[in-house]
């Protein structure tokens, strides 16, 4: 998977605020069309990681490169999907869609193809004239995806997307990821704090420590692509999983009693 | 098949029809004293025979003009003020819980003070409404604006959106519900505030039939004028309503 220079860069990225460090220089590569996990425990930096390297919050000291060149405050090859809910309620699950591309100016012809595109994309056909209040919490998440992946950003930064879901909808969730992924060819760099879902979609997962966040190790994912969920059930599934938990077992206990004091 | 809309709509007018039945009925019995209390009927009379002399519409006009004008004046400087409240959070803060204050002073009282500046006519009414609905409309735009979830800000920021169109598509939309009530309060307060001036210093408008009714013992006006002010804050309230329904289906 790793072809050619990186498409996006992480170099000696650091945040501190007023009283304390969130991220402690963090450094890592993604390269083109790889899916690329983040994991650690709650509170280690990872939303703070994601939001820098969309230009949305400021670091304090390393670079951020796409393509090779250091940008400043994000990138219009980016996308990013927040860990929040964060949908229009005064928009239909279509026009939600339709505004990155309202915004660019398209024509309305021209942008209503596009969401009725990415409605089906997303099976989310019969529901595209309901407001956000009308539909569940899977289908809100998947119209938040969407509304990203219309302006077709090379990469696509997703902070715990699934995070609010039960574990069947998640699963699911995450092998349609991989489907539409596998049609439009997104690079994409993933938080997660769920092992299981880090595993069943990633080429590689970052394994973060407790605070201050820095990266603890790297593991390949190689389990064969084409995926689906089905993979679950492979012994070298359970093998990988058992590999992740090893590393954040310990980051997880220093960050459960870092909060417990 | 009657729609929920329409059925609304009937249970509305019965109940109102089966009020006005029982009034007129307690009235006609002389269960109380028609100096207090009159018949329906008898406004209802008193209200035809003034739409016919033109006396009705005349006075009805005069109050709308200066309900729409001090609205159209209270919108024109409120909104902004909200918004600026909003964009400069030191001055919001220093200024949010004075116009609170000022919003629940009863200023009317101040009304002789405006005669004065704006002489005895249609402008002091207008001036005092004005003020009176400008407050509710500036403070709800503030609060709206200021309780927007910032995700929904994010998102703009996200996709590099430049601030006007994060303001016109974004924050604006997210904090419609709250300006509206906030223009519907303005309305309310402008109504009241235009009909008690009229009431008061007696240059026209449906507050002064009242006023004149209640000084010639005229209970019929009285209550003429209070239905009248009754019927013009349903029409505003209908009209922001239709808006209302409007902006959030487009
Ligand atoms: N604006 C801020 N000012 C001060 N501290 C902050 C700010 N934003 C985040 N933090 C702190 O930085 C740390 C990292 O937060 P962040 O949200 O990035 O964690 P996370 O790994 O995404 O957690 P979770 O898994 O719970 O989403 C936390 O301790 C948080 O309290
Ligand atoms: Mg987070």
């Amino acid at each position: 998977m790793k072809n050619g220079a990186p498409i996006l860069e992480v170099r000696n990225l650091s945040k501190e605020y007023s009283d304390f460090t969130a991220i402690d220089n963090v450094g890592f590569e993604v390269y083109r069309h790889e899916f690329v996990s983040i994991i650690g425990p709650s509170g280690c930096g990872k939303s703070t990681l994601l939001e820098m390297i969309a230009g949305l919050v400021p670091k304090s000291s390393g670079e951020v490169l796409i393509k090779g060149v250091a940008v400043k405050d994000g990138h219009a090859s980016i996308g990013i999907i927040f860990q929040q809910e964060s949908i229009f309620p005064w928009r239909t699950a279509l026009e939600n869609m339709e505004f990155g591309l309202q915004m660019q100016g398209a024509s309305k012809d021209e942008r209503r193809k596009k969401a009725l595109e990415m409605i089906e994309l997303m099976g989310l056909g019969g529901f595209e004239n309901r407001y956000p209040d009308q539909l569940s919490g899977g289908m809100k998440q998947r119209v938040a995806i969407a509304r990203a992946l219309v302006m077709e950003p090379e990469i696509l930064l997703m902070d715990e997307p699934f995070g609010a879901l039960d574990e069947q909808t998640r699963i699911i969730l995450g092998e349609e990821l991989l489907r539409i992924r596998q049609e439009i060819g997104q690079t994409i760099l993933f938080v997660t704090h769920n092992i299981n879902e880090a595993v069943q979609l990633s080429d590689r997962v970052v394994i973060m420590s407790a605070r201050p966040g820095k990266v603890k190790a790297v593991i390949d994912i190689d389990l064969e692509r084409p995926r689906t969920s089905a993979v679950i059930s492979t012994e070298k599934f359970g093998r990988l999983v058992g590999e992740v938990w090893l590393q954040l077992r310990e980051e997880a206990l220093k960050s459960f009693r870092q909060t417990a004091r | 098949m009657a729609s929920r809309r329409g059925r609304e709509t009937a249970a509305r007018w019965i109940f109102i029809a089966a009020l006005l039945a029982a009034l007129e009925g307690v009235v006609r019995l002389d269960w109380v004293d028609r100096i207090f209390v009159t018949a329906p009927s008898l406004v209802a009379a008193t209200a035809w025979e003034k739409i016919l002399s033109g006396e009705l519409p005349a006075l009805f006009v005069t109050t709308l003009f200066s309900v729409g004008a001090a609205f159209l004046l209270a919108m024109v400087v409120g909104l902004p003020a909200g918004y600026a409240l909003w964009r400069f959070p030191l001055f919001g803060r220093a200024y949010d819980e004075l116009l609170s204050a000022l919003f629940a002073s009863p200023w009317i009282l101040l009304y002789p003070i405006f005669l004065v500046i704006f002489g005895r006519g249609l402008g002091a009414i207008i001036a005092m409404g004005f003020l009176s609905g400008m407050i509710p409309i500036a403070l709800n735009t503030h609060h709206g604006l200021r309780d927007v979830n910032p995700i929904y800000l994010k998102v703009g920021t996200g996709m590099r959106l430049k601030e006007r169109q994060i303001v016109r598509h974004i924050l604006f939309p997210a904090a419609a519900p709250m300006i509206l009530s906030g223009l519907k309060l303005g309305v309310t307060y402008i109504l009241i505030s235009v009909i008690a001036v009229e009431f008061l210093v007696e240059i026209g408008g449906i507050g002064t039939l009242a006023s004149k009714g209640y000084f010639w013992f005229n209970t019929e006006e009285l209550y003429l004028g209070m239905a009248g002010a009754i019927v013009l804050s349903m029409i505003f309230i209908h009209l922001l309503g239709r808006a209302e329904s409007r902006l959030f289906t487009s």
